[in-house]
């Protein structure tokens, strides 16, 4: 097969799930050694378009052939010979790394010769040569996604399909897992990627832009007219935050969080090694850094359901260490898990986190007011939780955590894996919510986002780098991006530590 | 070839990283054999017995005597009224009562018919029945005796009375444990190979790995041979650490051939994992995999396998019913290999059972598992 000949032809593809279209008419062709991206809201189809063209979903209607073999009629001869590494966990947790790339390997009838060959130039490129008998599950998400990587390419597949590959991953790990991308890419491979990160989706050849089970347009990103957040937004309407919240505006006590001297350590290993910094109300502070810095404990920690080891924590008063009971009711807390009820309505999830801070029931049906016309779910109060969008989901963790009117509110990595569109619906509820007084303390891998924080802190290895407003840390590290400058402060702190070693 | 190899050891490494769930596996079951085998006896010794005897005669003494001395009872109430008699009863303190009334050693001497009434507690109905059987002998040797005492009396030499000679066969002592104990063996290997097998093939559904196998050149078959390798191997050690324990603690006497035994153990251990491999092919969620393994090998297993209730005392429909579950077959079988002794002519038709179902559960496993995402 010559360069840029057809490798993936999709023809009238519809898939659906009972009655629901996830895909509803679909035709591409993906050429060889193209790198070629796949982008759209939640719910778009994406990974239903993945994995029908990996031949383990049969399409509805339509046909895919891929390398010239149907799906359906061939799929042997598809799946044997391509890469795909899904959104989900795709690893053995309890094996160890050397044990997960071999396996793989083995499954895959790479030759011994050529393994030990590959073995050594993938965990030399990831990094991942120190952590070889590490169990999986210990890895932090940026290595255990370089590690799935790896296990991908440890076959050398012709055509590779990534679905959300840098999910949840740090900037540091996303520049280094794209690194690897690109290098296998040079070699003359196809590569299928689907992505929430706009600027990832611009190093793409060309990009699919999917909406509601169809191709929206398709193309070169540089014609698609200046950034494809333009697109994004033409597209899709953002839903309005509806600004009456039914809320007094608290204005006792200035400082709402004060950490001094906070340790954590785990064992003999230090999670947190003595940061100090503080937040006051109504601000938003952005709790930036790696994979593995910190930042879940300290949050942990600062929400009274983890004991510091060292140092003291106040948080709206109550002092975290001694007395965590007494915060409760005056903070919220929404997990990267977002702890809804699947299996309950939008109606009855609030119904509960409203029973459970014993909120009154003239209060409570005001604010469940609130919060569904801010997640944008009027009309929807029963529906299940389960068929909600991720990005709806998301606003309704919010409007949860909310719920009792607390003076601070721990968000923890809330935009993992949401649209464009959706994150800045969600990041002007942000606002709101720090608007009415309260103060919201928020971790994320979006550093475009953190642009929105009052204050930002930068966490590594359990140490404060940083912590500044946005504008000030950029103009006092000369660094253009709140990547830029992320990703030269965690260099610099990295080189550092070599030296004193 | 190889890739079975590579999945076999793959799953070991899981197991043995998991040493907490390996040994559950192992020891529970020998914890079950335990429990079950002293719990579970038929056998009915110990009778406590209540008298209320109205006569007070040198006749009833003998007559009481001859229960006691029989060796199955224990006269351990002695009653004033019938007031008595209902408390013992209702409390449960006695299984049964005898009550002579005043006239017995009146009729006895006028060469009349005496009569004696026995209450029996019937909750239990089959320890009923057989107390009564025994109360029954007692009381009719006791009558042959003094039938005899009275013709000798009268210078008349009796014949002898007939005595029946059981012989049992099989389990001679009739000791309920030789029996229970062998059929435990098929359900108790029902309790964790299946649920263990279904619960290792949903996990990489939940977590997401099942994918990476789907997008590989892996068969079905060898996939879940993959699976059935290592989970046979945990079942069949712990089919051995039962067998063991059960002839070695609980001298259950074996007569058969034990390389038979361990052959058709083997067979029976890939059985009930075969059955976790369906399951699992049926269900999404681990919980779901665990509720239904439950249900369709333990629970059948305590009560279609002969292991209690004899099959042939149930109903015909349900008689046909019981073949639906294995461990009906290794049951007969382990039984027939343990108090019978019989060779493998005898079992052979049980043996095509089992062969048959676990083949026919893996093909069927194999074709419905499609290595598609939905």
């Amino acid at each position: 097969m010559s360069p840029g000949s057809a490798v993936i032809e999709v023809e009238g593809l519809v898939r659906k799930f009972g009655k629901v279209g996830a895909l509803q008419g679909i035709d591409l062709t993906i050429n060889k050694g193209e790198l070629f991206g796949v982008v759209g809201p939640d719910g778009a189809g994406k990974t239903t378009l993945l994995q029908s063209v990996c031949a383990i979903l049969d399409p509805t209607e339509g046909s895919i052939t891929v390398g010239g073999a149907d799906t359906v009629r061939d799929a042997a001869a598809i799946t044997s010979r391509i890469g795909y590494m899904s959104q989900a966990y795709s690893l053995y947790e309890d094996l160890t790394v050397e044990e997960n790339l071999e396996f793989f390997a083995r499954i895959r009838n790479v030759p011994d010769v050529a393994f030990r060959e590959r073995r050594a130039r993938l965990l030399e490129f990831s990094g991942l040569s120190p952590f070889l008998k590490r169990r999986t599950k210990s890895l932090s998400g940026g290595m255990q996604k370089k590690l799935a990587l790896c296990c991908n390419l440890v076959h050398e597949p012709g055509l590779l399909v990534l679905d959300e590959p840098t999910l949840g991953v740090d900037p540091l790990s996303r520049r280094h897992l794209w690194d690897i991308i690109l290098d296998y890419h040079a070699r003359g491979k196809t590569i299928v990627v689907a992505t929430s990160y706009m600027d990832e989706a611009m190093g793409c050849q060309r990009v699919a832009f999917l909406l509601e089970g169809k191709v929206l347009t398709c193309g070169r990103p540089s014609d698609m007219g200046g950034s494809l957040d333009d697109v994004f937004f033409s597209h899709i309407k953002k839903s309005a935050v509806s600004a009456e919240m039914p809320f007094e505006k608290r204005m006792e006590r200035d400082v709402l969080v004060e950490v001094e001297g906070l340790v954590k350590k785990f064992g003999d290993f230090t999670a947190v090694d003595g940061i100090s910094f503080s937040v006051r109300r109504g601000e938003i502070f952005g709790f930036l850094g790696p994979n593995g810095s910190g930042k879940t404990t300290t949050i942990r920690i600062l929400c009274g359901i983890l004991p510091p080891t060292g140092g003291t924590v106040s948080v709206a008063g109550a002092n975290m260490a001694v007395r965590p009971e007494d915060a409760r009711g005056r903070i919220g807390y929404m997990s990267q898990l977002f702890s809804l009820y699947l299996d309950l309505t939008v109606e009855e999830n609030i119904d509960f986190f409203g029973g459970v801070y014993e909120t009154g029931r003239d209060t409570l049906a005001k604010r469940k007011r609130w919060v569904t016309g801010m997640a944008g779910l009027s009309g929807q109060e029963r529906t299940l939780t389960r068929d909600l969008s991720g990005a709806l989901r998301q606003r309704l963790a919010l409007g949860c955590a909310l719920l009792h009117h607390p003076d601070v509110v721990f968000l923890d990595e809330p935009t993992s894996g949401v649209d464009p569109v959706s994150r800045k619906s969600f990041w002007d509820m942000i606002r709101a919510v720090a608007d009415a007084g309260m103060t919201v303390f928020v971790t994320t891998h979006y550093l475009g986002e953190a642009e929105n924080c009052n204050r930002v802190a930068l966490l590594h290895r359990g140490r404060l780098l940083a912590a500044d407003a946005p504008e000030a840390l950029k103009a006092l590290h000369g660094a253009e991006t709140m990547e830029d400058l992320f990703i030269k402060l965690i260099g610099q702190a990295d080189e550092d530590d070599q030296r004193t070693r | 070839m190889r890739t079975i190899r590579e999945l076999v050891k793959k799953e070991s490494r899981e197991i043995l990283r998991d040493p907490i769930t390996l040994g559950t596996a192992i020891f529970l079951p020998l914890v079950m054999l335990f429990i079950f085998g002293y719990a579970i006896s038929l056998d009915v010794t110990d009778i406590s017995m209540a008298v209320y005897d109205q006569d007070r005669s040198q006749e009833s003494d003998r007559f009481l005597e001859s229960f006691t001395s029989s060796g199955y009872f224990l006269r351990e109430y002695d009653l004033d009224s019938f007031v008595e008699v209902d408390q013992v009863l209702d409390r449960g303190k006695a299984s049964i009562v005898v009550v002579i009334p005043p006239e017995f050693s009146r009729d006895i001497q006028f060469g009349r018919t005496a009569q004696v009434q026995m209450l029996l507690d019937g909750t239990f109905s089959a320890t009923a029945l057989i107390v009564s059987n025994y109360a029954e002998a007692v009381v009719g040797r006791y009558s042959t005796e003094l039938g005899r005492t009275a013709l000798a009396s009268r210078g008349i030499a009796a014949p002898g009375p007939i005595r029946i000679l059981p012989r049992v066969w099989y389990n001679p002592s009739m000791k309920s444990v030789n029996y229970i104990v062998p059929g435990l063996f098929a359900v108790l290997l029902m309790a964790f190979p299946p649920m263990l097998t279904a619960l290792a093939i949903v996990r990489e559904k939940e977590r997401g790995t099942i994918q990476q196998i789907f997008v590989s050149p892996i068969r079905p078959f060898t996939f879940i041979l993959g699976k059935v390798l290592p989970y046979a191997a945990i079942a069949f050690g712990e089919m051995l650490l039962i067998l063991l324990t059960g002839t070695l603690w609980f001298h259950v006497p074996f007569k058969g051939s034990a390389i038979l035994l361990i052959n058709m153990s083997l067979i029976y251990v890939f059985c009930t994992v075969s059955i976790g491999v369906f399951v699992s092919t049926i269900t999404k969620t681990q919980l779901a995999a665990m509720l239904l393994s439950l249900i369709v090998t333990l629970m059948p297993s305590f009560l279609f396998s002969g292991f209690l209730f004899p099959i042939s005392t149930m109903p015909y429909v349900l008689q046909l019913y019981t073949y639906v579950f294995p461990a009906r077959y290794f049951n007969d079988i382990s039984r027939d290999l343990f108090l019978k002794g019989v060779g493998i002519e005898y079992i052979r038709l049980n043996m095509a059972f089992l062969i048959l179902y676990t083949a026919a559960l893996l093909v069927i496993a194999s074709l419905r598992f499609k290595k598609k995402v939905a």
